[in-house]
């Protein structure tokens, strides 16, 4: 527990973060959290425990980076491992332990693959499993929701799966190295929570067609 | 000469005129002077000289001054939007890379405050 580090990129969240943090509370100490402020127009640090290590772009540079600051913060802090989450309430702590035992299991990465259920949104829903198939079929890995925010790793394979996308297509780019890399992979199914149709944010169908168009060029970068 | 060469020829002092200004105020160096002035140079040669532009058409193979003005115009619009697309990326990659810096800075700083 003493080196996991939980990261959050947070983009004015100051609605569902505190609550999420309460909720966090029970699983983790505070202390091993990392909110990244990605330049939120309140800054976030004044609506979470003092606890809670906050580090602030003062301009939005967009999930990916967000997320490469926290990891990068939390590896200089001494952490073995890292988990993802995302601030806007979608993903439950009660699911931390699980992600902790995978990792103790010796596993290099777990993803975590949303259930389906009725309030997903259907589009989303479909669309994410269309997205998962073509990067599960590229790169060799059998995972159910690739776009899934929630995962965790350990700190040593964090150079192996760095991203340079600074959006959401960073999630997509983990799974791609993980898999160029060979990286002992687990999936772990994990609730939703869907508080309002705005923290249903992530990538958009747009999004996913550029994505797709990607994930043939690192394909295609690989056999060269 | 006609109006319009006459009119084009002063445009052309008049840009190499800027050339040599900005030089001075050391905004472009000696080498992008010389590059600068040898295209302005060129401008007003060609202007004086419209036959100049003819042989280098014929030499070339092209059938008229107007095409070999067109392919080259091209040829620097896309070398010009390659060079600002390169430098656009290198430029966001090192404001992403400075933001990200002094966001961890900061956050190390409240950490040994505590």
């Amino acid at each position: 527990m003493k080196n996991i580090y939980i990261v959050i990129p947070a983009y004015n969240e100051e609605r569902h973060l505190p609550l999420t943090i309460r909720k966090l509370k029970s699983y983790h100490p505070l202390n091993r959290v990392i909110v990244v402020d990605d330049g939120s127009k309140f800054p976030i640090e004044k609506f979470l425990p003092p606890a809670i290590m906050v580090a602030r772009h003062r301009v939005n540079l967009g999930k990916g980076m967000a997320l490469k600051t926290g990891c990068e913060l939390a590896i200089k802090s001494g952490a073995k491992s890292i988990i993802l989450m995302d601030a806007d309430g979608q993903h439950d702590p009660k699911e931390i332990p699980q992600f902790i035992r995978l990792l103790d299991q010796g596993n290099q990465m777990i993803f975590g693959a949303r259930r389906m259920h009725k309030g997903m949104p259907f589009g989303r829903l479909i669309f994410n499993r269309v997205l998962s198939r073509f990067t599960s079929g590229l790169f060799g890995l059998r995972l159910r929701d690739v776009a899934c925010g929630y995962k965790a790793f350990q700190s040593k394979v964090y150079s192996k799966i760095s991203w340079k996308a600074s959006d959401y297509s960073s999630d997509i780019e983990m799974v791609v190295h993980a898999g160029i890399n060979k990286l002992r992979c687990q999936e772990l199914l994990i609730d939703a929570i869907y508080l309002d149709k705005r923290s249903a944010t992530g990538i958009t169908i747009q999004d996913g067609i550029k994505l797709v168009g990607e994930l043939f060029l690192w394909k295609l970068r690989l056999k060269w | 000469m006609v109006i319009f060469q006459l009119g084009l020829f002063c445009f052309g002092l008049y840009m190499l005129f800027w050339v040599f200004l900005v030089y001075k105020k050391r905004i472009i160096f000696v080498n992008e002077l010389i590059v600068w002035s040898l295209i302005w140079l060129f401008f007003l040669a060609s202007i004086l000289f419209p036959d100049l532009l003819e042989k280098i058409t014929y030499r070339l193979g092209v059938v008229r001054v107007m095409d070999l003005i067109m392919v080259l115009s091209f040829v620097a619009l896309w070398i010009t939007s390659y060079k600002n697309y390169v430098d656009n990326q290198q430029i966001k990659k090192k404001f992403s890379d400075f933001v990200r810096q002094e966001a961890i800075k900061g956050s190390d700083k409240k950490t040994h405050r505590r």
